[in-house]
């Protein structure tokens, strides 16, 4: 028996409702009112503006849950408070183990507890308390961000913050408070003080909001909804596709996952630049890596130097025995997979990965250099995102041995084919998107701009189009979809 | 980030790069502040869709659990975006957009990833249906749930070819079996009071589909099918052989194109054979007025929003009955009503045509024919099927009750006896009566000891 069908489910899928940016109250109530109020207010009440905006934002999702993030940056502000002040040397480490346990606890509570007590259930047929907790959304992106403030007040890197609320402004900040990225407190602390949008900021946040907000609306549903046709999770019919079809569904949700969460990051990064916050890049075209190390430089980028800094590099990294780097990896990978969900298969997932790059480290060496080095890395992560898509391990077997031919549903379906045609301009449109082949197209626009004359024109005009046609699309597909939420919110 | 690199002074061309950025800056203003404002006009917010056949969300009331959970505030999104005053044309566009995504071929399916049961050879009893569960105390799913069941044995399993929809049927072994256990019962409780009929009506595919194809598309053949069902069905049950008749006909227009159902000519041939089980002679088509509704647009078409489906809309007609065209019914709340056998729809949205026919579901109707008084008297049992079915009984009974089993609360059974009525006629269609949902539904309100309440209309 395997664990999956153990698990209670309250602990890693009930998710707590949220605002999401994809929806319309976001885009024509919510953002132009905190737009016109952020605008009009004279420039010391700007972080007021935001701080309100982002407690309503969050507070949407059910104000009970503003609680736990209000609670959580108390604990935050605290003890970084009681490290003193920046004597050099003598900063008492206790504070900063407090507050670490307080909030990985808070975090255990709420993501993993469920999930704990359903295997000691199992396990030991022990009736524990089993709590409805719902996973209050975003706490895996708060929590992080709290830790590596407390971490870097701690280590001497940043200023401590003396008031609270505009801590409470860092961590609730709406733009990315809910889907990461996981902004560092030092890439911001400056800028809540002190920030400047110029009329070039403006227009490139705003546009890389557009962007993002027709990945998502446009693209990352439109493959969602095909691989949800396709592999739909928990139903019969999943164990009856066609093997084109398990693969047709897969590289689509391979698609969507990449689409979703980046459409994320590019709205948060987009927001944070019209008014003047510098973001760090979350994702740097993941799927053109050739090896899996260089994947997850690409992928969630936020997520794996958070790993790198505050485990990776304290445990030693790779500066110490052969034997010591794989434990620290380990651990990296295992404390990535658990980051994911409350799952087993999430746990799977890390060590997967893990694999890897132990593999990569040791025996593929040159595998990063080669040609082979990018369909190495695209089936690599393609079924890494089979693992990572069904939680029930019955399900992952139908798709795996599904993928390689043992179904009912035969080679091929008149559905299959339907959906591939049907869908052939976005599949086409979606691996485009995530190439540079967009990016550099507007590069080779702005050398011709350069030039003057019909050119300057040309990428004037693109510069004019792009951000109010995505917008125009977006809202029409938002328009088209009623249930619409965001896929990363689990985490 | 810019991919035009600061200078001191702006040259000639920055400025003109800057002009495009600020006229974009200044359009998406624009465009927000029309949301914003179109969003606030609360009293062009529709509350009923026509296109989706659905009532839009309502705002939602507010109470403390549904406020601290944040249900109250998803609920308020979700009324914000369903009843947007420029969703409608917005939703066009977007079907026009996704109209983009790709190209459709000549032939196209949706869904039918769905494994049918071997369909066993009619009269022998497969292996694994030896000791079939018995489901007289299954609980019948809610009407809700039935929906639901009912849709989605439609709607899985299309394939569409020149503007015309096929809905798939696939063998389930094990619903099979109750459906007939249901019939069984029904006859057996009612036996020596009235005659029970079964009809099973085919879906287009089955008929209008080469078997060929149907295998090929992993459908079960509906020949066999109706054959197997009626071998499971009592002796005092007479099966009435629809399959065939449709056949013979298949180049007339039996089934409509953009809709599930059956034409008042498909059923015409289904009334036929049952005239000849009966031993009736049936009336002539030639001598019926009849009615007609065109531009009717269907199920199938409101499933698929294909456009090749819109390119050619059905006709609706349908033929008066010769004694009367004057119906009774009781609508869902239980309120008598008077209505028409054939109705006139113009005015309708184009999707309600099929209401022709007796007014579509409803829980309860009764015909009274001025031109017999033998006391003859009949029972439709029916789903959405039997609509069309009924009007050609009229002239051969007296009085004609109709009941749709989803919809009407009480016995059965118990109705037919307190009415004396002498012929039972349960009419599904092939696909639906294959269903738990449909078979438990109805044995819960044949059986003898009825468990449902019995209700007096």
């Amino acid at each position: 028996m395997s664990y999956a069908t153990l698990v209670p489910s309250s602990g890693a899928t009930a998710i707590a409702r949220v605002m999401v940016f994809s929806s319309l109250i976001f885009v024509f109530l919510f953002f132009p009112l905190y737009l016109l109020a952020y605008r009009l207010a004279p420039e010391r009440h700007r972080n007021p503006v935001l701080l309100v905006s982002s407690l309503i934002f969050y507070g949407w999702g059910g104000p009970q849950y503003l609680v736990l993030l209000v609670g959580e940056t108390f604990i935050a502000w605290v003890f970084a408070l009681l490290m003193g002040p920046n004597r050099r040397g003598a900063r008492p480490r206790w504070p900063l183990v407090t507050a670490c346990a307080l909030l990985l606890g808070l975090l255990a509570y709420f993501k993993y507890w469920g999930w704990l007590s359903g295997m000691t259930l199992a396990l030991f047929d022990l009736p524990v308390f089993l709590p409805e907790v719902l996973l209050p959304i975003g706490i895996s992106f708060y929590t992080f961000q709290l830790i590596s403030y407390v971490a870097d007040v701690w280590k001497g890197e940043v200023e401590v913050q003396r008031a609270f609320w505009k801590l409470l402004l860092y961590s609730s900040l709406f733009y990315q408070c809910i889907a990461g990225p996981i902004v560092r407190y030092e890439t911001v602390a400056t800028e809540i003080d002190r920030r400047h949008a110029s009329r070039t900021d403006v227009y490139l946040g705003l546009r890389r909001f557009c962007v993002g907000l027709a990945k998502k609306a446009v693209l990352a549903n439109g493959c969602a909804s095909v691989a949800d046709t396709l592999l739909p999770i928990g139903s019969e019919a999943l164990a009856t596709q066609a093997v084109t079809g398990y693969w047709l569904g897969m590289a689509f949700y391979m698609l969507q996952i990449y689409l979703d969460f980046s459409a994320y990051s590019d709205m948060a990064i987009g927001m944070g630049r019209m008014v003047g916050f510098h973001f760090l890049e979350n994702f740097d075209y993941p799927y053109i890596s050739r090896s899996i190390r260089e994947f997850w430089h690409r992928w969630h980028i936020s997520l794996s130097t958070f790993f790198r800094d505050y485990v990776y590099f304290p445990l030693g990294g790779s500066r110490c025995s052969t034997a010591k780097t794989i434990r620290n990896l380990t651990v990296v990978w295992l404390l990535t997979g658990l980051w994911h969900g409350a799952s087993w298969n999430y746990v799977l997932w890390g060590l997967y990965f893990l694999a890897f790059l132990l593999l990569e480290r040791y025996v593929l060496r040159g595998i990063g250099e080669s040609w082979a080095g990018l369909p190495y890395a695209l089936i690599v992560v393609f079924f890494g995102w089979v693992l990572f898509r069904f939680e029930s391990f019955a399900e992952l077997g139908t798709v795996v041995a599904g993928l390689f031919g043992a179904t009912a549903g035969g080679f091929s379906s008149l559905e299959v084919q339907t959906i591939f045609t049907e869908h052939l301009f976005l599949l086409i449109v979606s691996i485009v998107a995530c190439t540079r082949l967009p990016h550099r197209l507007r590069g080779a626009l702005a050398r011709i701009g350069r030039g003057g004359g019909l050119g300057v024109q040309l990428l004037g005009l693109e510069e004019f189009v792009v951000p109010v046609f995505t917008l125009i699309i977006s809202v029409a597909a938002l328009a088209g979809a009623s249930y619409n939420p965001f896929i990363y919110f689990q985490f | 980030m810019g991919p035009v690199r600061r200078r001191r002074r702006p040259s000639k061309a920055r400025r003109v790069l800057n002009g495009y950025r600020d006229a974009s800056i200044y359009s998406l203003g624009a465009l927000f502040a029309v949301g914003l404002v179109c969003g606030g006009l609360f009293f062009l917010r529709p509350s009923v869709s026509e296109v989706e056949h659905r009532e839009l969300t309502r705002f939602p009331s507010l109470d403390l659990p549904t406020f601290l959970d944040g249900t109250f505030f998803s609920n308020v999104a979700l009324w914000y975006a369903d009843t947007y005053p420029l969703r409608d044309p917005l939703v066009g566009f977007d079907q026009s957009l996704q109209a983009l995504y790709g190209f459709s071929g000549e032939a196209r399916m949706k869904g039918g990833n769905v494994q049918a049961d071997e369909l066993p050879v009619a009269g022998e009893t497969p292996v694994q249906d030896e000791g079939a569960a018995d489901r007289r105390d299954v609980e019948p799913p809610d009407p809700g749930e039935l929906q639901t069941e009912m849709r989605n044995q439609i709607m899985n399993g299309l394939y569409v070819e020149d503007g015309t929809a096929y809905s798939l049927y696939y063998f389930d072994q094990g619903a099979t079996r109750a459906y007939a256990d249901a019939i069984n019962e029904a006859a057996k409780s009612l036996e020596g009071t009235s005659t029970v009929y079964s009809i099973l009506a085919p879906t287009n595919a089955g008929v209008l589909l080469s078997d060929e194809l149907q295998s090929s598309l992993g459908a079960t053949n509906q020949e066999q099918a109706s054959d197997y069902f009626y071998s499971l069905m009592d002796d005092s049950v007479k099966t009435v052989p629809v399959y065939q008749p449709l056949k013979d006909h298949e180049d007339e227009y039996l089934y409509f194109r953009t809709d599930h159902h059956w034409t008042a000519l498909g059923a015409y041939y289904a009334y036929r054979s049952f005239c000849e089980q009966k031993g009736i002679e049936p009336e002539d088509l030639d001598t019926f007025q009849r009615m007609r509704q065109k531009g009717f647009l269907g199920t199938f078409y409101s499933e698929l929003q294909d456009p090749s489906l819109a390119s050619a809309p059905d006709v609706v007609s349908a033929y008066l009955p010769h004694a009367t065209n004057e119906m009774t019914y009781w609508d869902s709340s239980g309120t008598e009503q008077e209505g028409n056998v054939v109705n006139d729809l113009s005015g309708w949205i184009p999707s309600s045509y099929y209401s022709m026919f007796i007014l579509g579901d409803q829980p309860l109707s009764q015909i009274d024919n001025p031109k017999l008084d033998d006391g003859s008297s009949v029972l439709l049992v029916k789903d959405s099927f039997g609509c069309a079915f009924a009007p050609w009984l009229v002239d051969h009974y007296q009085t004609t009750y109709i009941i749709d089993f989803r919809a009407y609360d009480g016995s059965i059974t118990d109705f037919a006896r307190e009415h004396d009525v002498d012929d039972v006629i349960f009419l599904n269609c092939l696909s639906l009566a294959g269903t738990y949902g449909t078979a438990d539904t109805i044995m819960s309100k044949v059986q003898a000891a009825s468990p449902a309440a019995t209700t007096e209309r």
